[in-house]
């Protein structure tokens, strides 16, 4: 009988963090509170700017800015449930004992789940991505309505949801998880034909309608959920899911408001995260772009910052007991 | 009853034992301890009140709706996850019961968080103070105020009028009807002129007073606001008269004020003979330069019965925020009946989120997504229109009437919450809407299968 | 004359039971149309391999569960009845039980829920701890137990009230060998007292000991059920019974046997155990049937397991370690 090979003991170890990555990933794909998340985060993106659209006459970057910080504050609570549940959860119900009596090293795990963690929060930034561009469209200018976005944007939703329930009727995988995936397609989609059509359904030179200088921005904001999914990940490792959130609540704050809290602790102050440099709006003023330099600068932070809490959760991790 | 104090006592019991009790305890004692610390006000007394209960007793309620909410979730969603109620229904318990236990057991233990730390916070308020110039002056500043409303004037001829006349000169269209917010708008334009001071010129307010009004342990006193037509900031002079409908004589006040600025006038008890109401006259005196002075309406002028039974009124503003909380445990209680934690949660929260966003809705319900220009043109969103209004204007009837209790905003300006208050808020939210997510929750645990196997 | 049959205290009469998905499809048929009776005093085991029904039985049982189809009735009442849930005492298949809460509060909690009086709740609950041998252990949160002693205060919530009608769900699961003993005795002790008594186990020598009556369920479908005895007794073969015969009349009666039918005949009165009986109900139905589900469908070994025993292998190559 032939025996299939297996991965080189070279690859295992990418393998083994795949495997455990993808697990993480469905398994909070699958529970409909991520879908419910990020379906209200595109329709704040969404609504917001026009609901607000006569309070200032900044327009733009009142849909810019809401934009971002939806993005935002919807995925620091993603981040949070995702990264807070899975892994307290596995190790309540024992499924992380079984999990680790085999050969798999406690490090590779918690690589996987920090990998997890990540590709869950891809897949919102690639939904909050395409929303955050349809608002610019979607929000009037000089109380002028841009009919054609105002048709695609909603329609790019409810296909979506269409999409995610003929897919559960027909092939019955999870609504929430295929639900996530369409909104990816039809809300990219619908950039797309916009990127054809200036405000007043005329056609122009393609792309050109499009603001796609937000998107730097956007990526910005995803590094930066990166970073919080991973602390609220070492800190699950010792603490439950609402202590994790509290925890990850008051880091946060932490992190808003650095200067004004720790500007008397040089040393507390340095090691807090500063969420502002992920905040590059203000570059974006005046039909202004995200230099190079920033985003090599801000990325370069969040790596570092990364590498730390991944090794400070690892080191949590190999200490844990499983109970 | 002796089963829903069982399950209240049960679930007080599995709340204190999670960790949000304590990271509640230890929230409120940060926030009861750096709070005061920070927010000093303008070291007036009643600056100090505002901002001390505005933010502190804000942050306590903000955490225990949040706590509130996560247990109310937790109470059945996760005990149903559990399979811990499977056994609970196995014995002779009502679905009613079950809801009922668990609901008095989540307002026991977040109520007494609430009077403990409100009892604390007001010993704090008390003790921080700004010393009062006088006993006198101690007495008004450590007061509070029953806020009494001008009649609205009738304006229905005057608007007819004004809505004809715009239909004349085109800005309206000539036939079919016309919209409410542009009906607001004239009616709000209207309203604004007559309330429009040229020099030389008055116009009376018309009070109506409830009958502890003005009496020598509550004497009344006028506060206003005022817009000029002159930017350079020089005091007018302006008289005030106060009359009641019988034969007493008018009292006359004369008063040089500033514009933009808030002012109080402590007027003699007895102006008031208790029948009709009591007219209050403004006249403009500012002719040189000549000014005109320029009254908000619904915003600019109240009269305030003072009252000194602080401590009463502070607890009456907890019982209005403990009916807010029974209203938030009733739909997290609800939402767990019909989702699994993590959604219920949501669901509650969405819930809360919509109550503090109240105003916006109102706002967009009267007035529509866009605004009138200043050419009296409109400029709405076409056919999106009707539908976003219809869907504020439905969020708005539901919220209004909640909307209009905002008790923390009252006792930071030392308003008076009356008993009937009080009980407005244990109608709407306990009665009414805890009734409604009673019902839909007891409809959601009848139909709920429990011990199904797992994902299906 | 023979006795009358004592009433019947479960009734189910035709029962389907059809988990559904969103969108209202069959996803699983968990039941399909059994019908049995239980009577009082009687102690009736349920039998049948993993996913066959049982526990969604007795989920319908207790009314946590709706019928899709059928009717069921117990003590002359329908399952969702609330009023005659206090006349049931229910063990579930796992301690469903407050882990913060001490044996003794769990007890109090479940006695106040039973309606039972201040008095009643604390005597009955000082002698249930006593009966299962927790007295020492009233005070420590549930949590702490082993899955032994949970099990034990899950029976003892269970008996609180004295029911008529005791349902249990793999009652001896998790429990010692001399546990399972006293449970046994327990269930026989109540059976005497006139309980009814319905247990579903996989335990089948304890359902041997303690049932008089067994319904053995496969894929939702009852596929034997009786009285235990008639079920197990082998019929085609004859057991002749006397008081005290000597040796010469068992050897006249052997050599007539042998004489007439030309066998040896063994003079006794065979039974098959009840395993043989489960599983001869269980192939007979896989017959005809696609096996649900279970730990080693029809005996079955995954290939990698079936090869030859370790040692005749090449052995593993070294690895570091």
């Amino acid at each position: 009988m032939e025996v299939p090979a297996s991965p080189s003991s070279a690859l295992r170890p990418f393998v083994q963090i795949l495997t455990i990555a993808r697990l993480t990933a469905l398994e909070t794909l699958r529970h409909p509170i991520f879908l419910l998340l990020s379906l209200t985060a595109v329709a704040c993106i969404l609504v917001v700017p026009i609901a607000i659209a006569h309070e200032l006459g900044e327009q733009g970057r009142l849909a810019r800015d809401s934009a971002l910080a939806f993005q935002f504050g919807f995925g620091v609570l993603i981040a949070g449930y995702a990264a807070g549940s899975s892994l307290r959860r596995e190790i309540e119900t024992g499924i992380l004992s079984t999990l680790l009596s085999k050969n798999i090293g406690r490090e590779l795990f918690y690589g996987g789940k920090v990998v997890g963690i990540g590709a869950v929060l891809a897949l919102y930034v690639l939904v909050a991505i395409p929303a955050g561009l349809l608002a610019q469209r979607v929000s009037p200018l000089n109380y002028e309505v841009d009919t054609l976005a105002l048709l695609i944007a909603p329609a790019a939703v409810v296909l979506a949801l269409a999409g995610a329930a003929l897919d559960n009727f027909i092939s019955r995988r999870s609504f929430a998880s295929s639900a996530m995936i369409h909104l990816v397609i039809t809300l990219s989609a619908g950039v797309l034909i916009l990127a054809a059509f200036s405000r007043d359904s005329t056609p122009v030179p393609y792309g050109q309608a499009i603001e796609w200088r937000l998107i730097p921005a956007q990526l910005l904001i995803a590094e930066a959920l990166l970073l919080f999914g991973t602390l609220c990940l070492a800190l699950a490792v010792r603490l439950k899911t609402a202590a994790v959130l509290a925890g990850a609540a008051i880091f946060f704050l932490l992190g808003l408001a650095t200067d004004y809290l720790l500007g008397t602790f040089p040393l507390l102050r340095g090691w807090a995260p500063h969420w502002q440099v992920f905040w590059q709006s203000d570059a974006l003023a005046a039909g202004g772009h995200l230099s190079g330099d920033v985003i090599e600068q801000v990325s370069l932070y969040a790596i570092f910052y990364l590498a730390g809490l991944i090794a400070v959760g690892i080191v949590l991790f190999r200490h844990q007991e499983m109970e | 009853m002796k089963k829903i104090v069982a399950l209240a006592v049960l679930t007080l019991r599995s709340a204190l034992n999670s960790r949000i009790v304590l990271i509640l305890g230890l929230l409120l004692t940060l926030v009861l301890s750096l709070f005061p610390l920070h927010l000093q006000g303008d070291g007036t007394a009643p600056g100090r009140i505002r901002i001390l209960l505005e933010y502190t007793l804000g942050a306590i309620v903000t955490l225990l709706s949040f706590s509130i909410a996560w247990t109310a979730c937790n109470a059945v969603a996760r005990e149903a996850a559990d399979r811990q109620l499977q056994l609970v229904l196995t014995k002779p318990v009502t679905r009613l019961q079950i809801w009922l236990g668990k609901w008095l057991g989540l307002i026991a233990l977040h109520s007494a968080f609430l009077f403990t730390a409100g009892l604390i916070l007001y010993f704090i308020l008390l003790g921080s103070l700004p010393k009062a110039t006088s006993p006198s002056a101690k007495d008004w500043e450590w007061a509070h105020y029953q806020v009494l409303n001008p009649t609205t004037e009738s304006i229905a001829s005057a608007l007819d009028h004004r809505l004809e006349e715009a239909r004349q000169k085109g800005q309206l269209p000539s036939k079919g009807p016309i919209p409410q917010r542009t009906v607001n708008y004239y009616s709000l334009e209207i309203r604004r002129s007559l309330a429009t001071l040229a020099p030389t010129t008055h116009f009376a307010w018309s009070f109506e007073l409830p009958p502890e009004a003005d009496k020598p342990a509550a004497p009344l006193r006028l506060r206003y606001q005022f817009s000029a037509s002159r930017w350079e900031r020089n005091p007018v002079p302006l008289v005030w008269r106060f009359q009641s409908s019988t034969n007493v004589p008018a009292f006359v006040l004369h008063q040089t004020a500033y514009a933009e600025q808030i002012w109080e006038l402590p007027l003699p008890p007895g102006l008031h003979p208790g029948t009709g109401p009591l007219l209050v006259t403004c006249e403009n005196f500012a002719t040189n330069p000549p000014t005109t002075l320029i009254f908000e309406p619904d915003q600019s002028i109240h009269l305030l019965a003072t009252h000194h039974d602080n401590g009463l009124n502070y607890f009456r503003g907890l019982l209005v925020l403990m009916a807010r909380l029974a209203f938030f445990a009733a739909v997290g209680l609800t939402a767990g009946c019909l989702f699994s934690t993590p959604t219920a949660l949501f669901f509650t929260l969405f819930i809360l989120i919509l109550l503090s966003l109240g105003t916006s809705i109102r706002e967009v319900a009267e007035s529509g997504v866009f605004t009138i220009s200043h050419e009296g043109e409109e400029i709405g969103a076409g056919a999106f229109e009707t539908p976003i209004l219809a869907v504020h204007r439905a969020a708005n009837s539901i919220l209004d009437p909640i909307q209009s209790l905002d008790v923390i905003h009252q006792l930071g300006g030392q308003e008076r919450i009356s008993w009937a208050d009080v009980g407005r808020a244990w109608r709407l939210y306990v009665a009414l809407w805890g009734g409604i997510f009673l019902l839909a929750g007891l409809a959601a645990l009848r139909r709920r299968e429990f011990g199904k196997p797992e994902n299906l | 004359m023979s006795n009358p049959e004592p009433p019947a205290v479960i009734t189910v009469d035709g029962v389907h039971k059809i988990f559904r998905d969103f969108w209202g499809r069959p996803k699983v048929h968990a039941l399909n149309g059994i019908h049995f009776q239980v009577r009082q005093g009687r102690v009736f085991g349920l039998l049948g391999p993993n996913g066959s029904g049982k526990s969604t039985t007795m989920k319908l049982l207790l009314g946590l569960l709706r019928p899709s189809r059928g009717s069921l009735k117990i003590l002359n009442a329908d399952p969702q009845d609330v009023g005659v849930k206090s006349r049931i005492g229910y063990m579930p298949e796992e301690s469903y039980l407050y882990p913060y809460l001490s044996p003794d509060e769990t007890l109090r909690l479940y006695g106040q829920l039973l309606g039972l009086s201040e008095h009643e709740n604390r005597t009955r609950t000082e002698e249930l701890l006593e009966m299962i041998g927790l007295t020492h252990a009233r005070r420590r949160p549930v949590g702490e137990f082993s899955k032994g002693m949970a099990r034990r205060i899950s029976l003892a919530q269970a008996l609180l009230n004295d029911p008529e009608l005791i349902l249990l769900d793999e009652p001896t699961a998790g429990l010692d060998p001399l546990g399972c003993r006293q449970f046994k005795d327990l269930i026989l002790h109540l059976a005497r007292r006139g309980k009814t008594i319905v247990l579903c186990s996989h335990l089948l020598a304890d359902v041997e000991d303690v049932c008089d009556r067994i319904a053995i369920l496969y894929n939702g479908r009852i596929c034997a059920d009786g009285r235990m005895r008639d079920l197990l007794q082998e019929s085609r073969i004859c057991r002749l019974s006397i008081r005290q015969p000597s040796p010469a009349l068992i050897d006249e009666l052997q050599q007539t046997i042998r004489k007439t039918t030309g066998q040896e005949a063994a003079i006794d009165h065979p039974s098959r155990s009840l395993e043989d009986l489960f599983l001869s109900a269980i192939r007979s139905a896989e017959a005809d049937q696609t096996r649900p589900s279970g730990a080693l469908p029809e005996g079955r070994l995954a290939p990698f397991l079936s090869g030859p025993p370790v040692s005749e292998t090449t052995p593993p190559a070294a690895s570091p370690p």
